[in-house]
């Protein structure tokens, strides 16, 4: 038998082109959340398949698959007990050393703490309590966050309604 | 907005060409060449292509794969890049960025080169294994047919004992066949990757039957014609059919160098 590429190739394309090949690890723009995402690591699995995954653009386009990526077991991240208020992607500026870059993530936003989280490699990009944080102020693309010990340049696919609810939380009592 | 290039491919060439209105949305393909590695680029605003509609990222899709077949066809093996990947600046930041990695990059090609990605699926029909398994084992053949002749009630537990038998012998069945196709590829291929067992929409053929096995491998160009051999007795018994498809360029295969 000889290989083919006819038919039904589209999903193999697909599988191939949103999931695999190059990615890039500076300089660059990606499709997350409709923002663009300058200089994030694309070894984040944030990009490709996942994306579209996450915000539906396949949504009817091959449910199974999608029922099969939501079926995997997946690291959550070690979130401390408390409601999660907030759920959204996003990413951080890293801007320190040599590396600047956009990191990216989903951000959790709970009664107790904001949490960046990245899910491949599963690790916590940021995480800061409530307590530490002393404002946040939104920007048409990116949010400041006002810590102790100085500001975090952030973003995320719905800052306004970010902001909106950290504000709440903020003004949550300490406990 | 500042402006962007969005990335198709990396190939073997020292030349700046234009291949074509051929990318997406018929935009203009040209190659940035730095040396003699190049990159297949689309001049663009450095934004992300987003659509909600499903119709309209399949067409990029396969505008983007194109714009890889006529690279490949022009340029041999090339290295191919994930949908939406755009750099931010202009063709001075494509060759610079060629630049930095320039040493990686060549020998990733020269690593790819007369190779390209194939994907074997064996896909099985179930009922035909179970025929076939009852086929060779009579004493397992024996008891089911005796279901038949007993009371209806005393049968139940028999039934249910024959049942688990036969499941477990497909399933171990299954798993022979799956090792089986992997050695065959193993022989032929430069690299494999076991896939996950994905749903893939099968066309016509395979309705109604099951993935065993899903393989990803990197062949040399006259190793498929072999592998094509070997697969052909997979694919001719009966309850088995092989789905072969390629090439395609190395997208599991290629890999860029971690940046420090």
């Amino acid at each position: 038998m000889r290989p083919e590429r006819g038919g039904d190739g589209i999903v193999d394309l697909l599988d191939r082109l949103l999931d695999k090949g190059l990615l890039l690890n500076a300089d660059i723009v990606i499709t997350v959340a409709g923002i663009p995402l300058l200089g994030v690591s694309l070894n984040a699995a944030l990009a490709g398949m996942e994306t579209m995954l996450h915000h539906g653009m396949l949504e009817d386009w091959d449910r199974s698959t999608r029922a099969w990526h939501l079926s995997q077991a997946r690291i959550e991240p070690p979130l401390q007990v408390g409601e999660i208020l907030f759920l959204g992607l996003g990413s951080i500026w890293h801007g320190r050393g040599t590396l600047q870059v956009w990191k990216p993530g989903i951000w959790y936003v709970t009664e107790k703490e904001l949490l960046l989280w990245s899910r491949e490699p599963a690790s916590v990009i940021f995480q800061s309590d409530l307590s530490m944080i002393r404002g946040v102020i939104g920007g048409n693309e990116e949010v400041s966050l006002i810590l102790d010990g100085g500001a975090e340049r952030i973003r995320m696919d719905r800052p306004e309604q970010f902001c909106q609810t950290l504000a709440e939380a903020l003004a949550l009592p300490a406990g | 907005m500042d402006e962007g290039r969005y990335l198709y491919a990396i190939m073997r060439t020292d030349q700046e060409e234009f291949l074509g209105a051929i990318g997406l949305d018929r935009s203009e393909v040209w190659t940035v060449p730095y040396g003699d590695v190049a990159a297949a680029i689309h001049r663009c605003q450095a934004r992300p292509y987003v659509s909600e509609a499903e119709s309209q990222i399949k067409d990029w899709v396969i505008e983007h794969s194109y714009v890889i077949d006529v690279a490949t066809e022009r340029f041999g093996t090339v290295l191919p890049f994930s949908f939406d990947v755009i750099l931010r600046g202009d063709d001075e930041v494509v060759r610079g960025w060629i630049e930095r990695r320039h040493a990686a990059l060549n020998s990733e090609l020269e690593r790819l080169n007369g190779k390209a990605e194939y994907t074997v699926q064996l896909f099985c029909d179930e009922s035909a294994l179970e025929e076939a398994i009852l086929k060779e084992d009579q004493d397992l053949a024996a008891q089911k047919e005796s279901i038949k002749s007993r009371p209806r009630g005393s049968s139940y537990l028999l039934q249910r004992g024959v049942e688990m038998h036969l499941r477990d012998a497909v399933r171990s069945r299954m798993n022979q066949l799956e090792e089986e196709m992997g050695r065959l590829i193993e022989d032929l291929a430069d690299e494999m990757k076991d896939k996950p067992r994905k749903t893939i929409l099968p066309d016509e053929r395979f309705k109604g039957m099951r993935l065993v096995a899903n393989i990803c491998c990197l062949l040399s160009d006259e190793s498929v014609a072999p592998l094509g051999r070997a697969l052909d007795d997979l694919n001719s018994r009966k309850g088995l059919a092989v789905r072969f498809t390629g090439p395609w360029a190395p997208f599991n295969f290629a890999r860029l160098p971690e940046e420090s």
